[in-house]
C-alpha cells in the first residue's frame, strides 16, 4: 500500500507548508515591533538593485519615447510650468494655512519648530504590486534613517505612512488603501470641520466622522488635523469633491480627491510628527 | 556552459515579481491589474509536477509578500496551493492543450484568490471579488506565451505514480 508520508515529494510540500507558517508568523511579529524582518531584509536586499537597474532602463525609454514624440522644447515648457503650478498651489495652501495659525496665535512656535525637521528624501523604487494593497517601494531604508510610522509627502501634499522597514528599503502605505486613515480638517477658517479620511481602494478617499452639522462644501480643501500624533498637522490632502449626508447614522461624509496622483509619484520625503521617537 | 533549469525559473520569477512591482500599475483598466507574478507561476505549475510547482508557489508567494510588504503568509499559502493544484493536473488532464490551459489558469488564479481571502480579508468584499476576477481575466492574455515559452524551458516530467 501507498505511504503517504515516506513520499519524498509529499515531505517536500509539508516542509515547504511549515516554512510558510514559521515565516509569516515570524513577518506577522516584526511588523507588530516595528523592527526588520531578517528574511524580507534579505529578498529585499536582492530585489531593490534590480528594481532600482530597470527603473533607470525604463525611465531613459520613457524619455526617449517621449523626446521623439513631442520634442524637447515643448517638454521643457511642459515641465516649467507645471512645476511653477505645483509650487504655486502648495504655497498657496501652506500660507493659509499659516495665516490662520498666526490669527489663532497658537502652535506658532511648534510649527517653526516643525519646518526645523530635516525630512529625508527617497526614490520611489515600486508602486502597488498587489491591487488590494496601496503600497509604494522606496529606496530609503533604516540604515539611511527611516522608521515605521513616518510620513511620506510630496510638494503636493500627502502620500502615505510607512509601515516596514528594511536595511535600505522602506514600505508606505498609501493614503488610498483601505487600510488607511488620518486624521483631517477643513481648511477654509470657517469651518474647520474635524474628520477622519479613509482610504476607499480607488483614486478617491472618503472623509467620515464629521458632524451632523459639519460645514463642508464642494472645494474645500482639506488637511490633515494633527490628532492621533501620527502625522503633522497642515499637511494638503486633497479636495471634497462632493458631501453626502448618511440617513442611518445621521452622520456627513464627502469625497475627497487627493492632490497627490500616487501612480505617477517618483520621490518622497519622509518626516514624521512632533513628539513622535525615531 | 547553460544554466540548470530551476536557475531559469527562479529569475522568471524574481524578474517577474520586480516588474509586477515597477510596471503593473501601468497597465490598469478600470481599477484592475495584472499580476505577472502569479501568471508565471501558472506558467511553471501547468509544466511541471505538484511538488516542484509547490516549490516555486513557495518562492514566488514569499516574493510577492515581501514585496508588499504585509499579508507575507497568505501570499505564501495562496502561492503554493495555486502550484499544487495545477501540478496536480498532470495526472488528471493533458495540459498543453490551449483551452485546457486557459480554464485551469483562470479557475487555479480564482482559487489562489479565494485562499487568500481567506487568509487575510480584504474590507470591501464586493471590491475584492471585482479584482480577483478581473485580475484572473486580464492574466489570461500573458498565459498562452509565458506557459509556451516555460514549456520549452521545462523538459517533459515522468508522470508519478500513487498506487505503487
Amino acid at each position: 500500500m501507498y505511504n503517504l508520508w515516506r513520499d519524498n515529494r509529499v515531505r517536500l510540500i509539508m516542509l515547504l507548508a511549515l516554512a510558510a507558517l514559521i515565516l509569516g508568523i515570524q513577518h506577522n511579529r516584526a511588523i507588530q515591533r516595528g523592527a526588520t524582518n531578517p528574511f524580507a531584509e534579505a529578498v529585499m536586499a536582492i530585489l531593490a538593485p534590480v528594481q532600482s537597474a530597470l527603473r533607470s532602463v525604463a525611465s531613459g525609454l520613457s524619455d526617449f519615447g517621449y523626446g521623439v514624440l513631442h520634442g524637447r522644447r515643448l517638454r521643457e515648457e511642459n515641465r516649467h510650468l507645471r512645476q511653477q503650478l505645483e509650487a504655486m498651489r502648495a504655497a498657496e495652501i501652506a500660507q493659509e494655512e499659516l495665516r490662520q495659525e498666526n490669527e489663532r496665535l497658537r502652535r506658532l512656535l511648534q510649527f517653526a519648530q516643525s519646518k526645523k525637521i530635516r525630512p529625508l528624501a527617497a526614490r520611489v523604487l515600486g508602486v502597488q504590486p498587489s491591487a488590494y494593497f496601496h503600497t509604494l517601494i522606496i529606496g530609503c531604508g533604516q540604515a539611511d534613517g527611516a522608521r515605521p510610522r513616518m510620513v511620506a509627502v510630496t510638494d503636493e501634499g500627502l502620500v502615505g505612512l510607512v509601515y516596514a522597514v528594511t536595511r535600505h528599503t522602506a514600505h508606505v502605505l498609501l493614503i488610498t488603501d483601505p487600510n488607511a486613515s488620518v486624521g483631517a480638517r477643513i481648511q477654509r477658517a470657517e469651518s474647520r470641520a474635524v474628520g477622519v479620511c479613509r482610504g476607499r481602494g480607488d483614486d478617491y478617499l472618503l472623509l467620515t466622522f464629521l458632524g451632523k452639522d459639519a460645514d463642508v462644501r464642494h472645494g474645500d480643501v482639506v488637511v490633515t488635523s494633527g490628532l492621533g500624533g501620527v502625522y503633522p498637522a497642515g499637511i494638503p490632502i486633497g479636495t471634497v469633491e462632493e458631501v453626502m449626508d448618511q440617513r442611518q447614522s445621521g452622520m456627513r461624509e464627502a469625497r475627497v480627491k487627493p492632490f497627490v496622483n500616487v501612480m505617477q509619484v517618483e520621490e518622497v520625503l519622509l518626516t514624521q510628527a512632533e513628539g513622535q521617537t525615531s | 556552459m547553460r544554466p540548470p533549469v530551476w536557475m531559469k525559473l527562479v529569475l522568471l520569477i524574481v524578474l517577474a515579481t520586480v516588474m509586477q512591482a515597477m510596471f503593473a500599475h501601468r497597465l490598469q483598466f478600470r481599477g484592475v491589474q495584472p499580476d505577472f507574478n502569479k501568471v508565471v507561476l501558472i506558467g511553471i505549475a501547468v509544466n511541471t509536477s505538484v511538488h516542484v510547482a509547490t516549490a516555486y508557489g513557495f518562492l514566488a508567494g514569499w516574493l510577492m509578500g515581501t514585496v508588499v510588504g504585509m499579508s507575507v503568509g497568505s501570499y505564501l499559502v495562496s502561492r503554493m496551493v495555486l502550484g499544487a493544484s495545477l501540478g496536480l493536473l498532470e495526472l488528471r488532464v493533458f495540459r498543453h492543450n490551449p483551452i485546457v490551459l486557459v480554464f485551469s489558469a483562470l479557475t487555479g488564479s480564482m482559487l489562489c484568490e479565494a485562499v487568500f481571502y481567506l487568509f487575510s480579508p480584504q474590507p470591501n468584499a464586493p471590491r475584492w471579488a471585482y479584482q480577483a476576477l478581473g485580475e484572473s481575466v486580464y492574466n489570461l492574455i500573458f498565459i498562452l506565451p509565458v506557459a509556451g515559452w516555460i514549456r520549452r524551458m521545462v523538459p517533459p516530467t515522468p508522470r508519478l505514480n500513487y498506487t505503487s
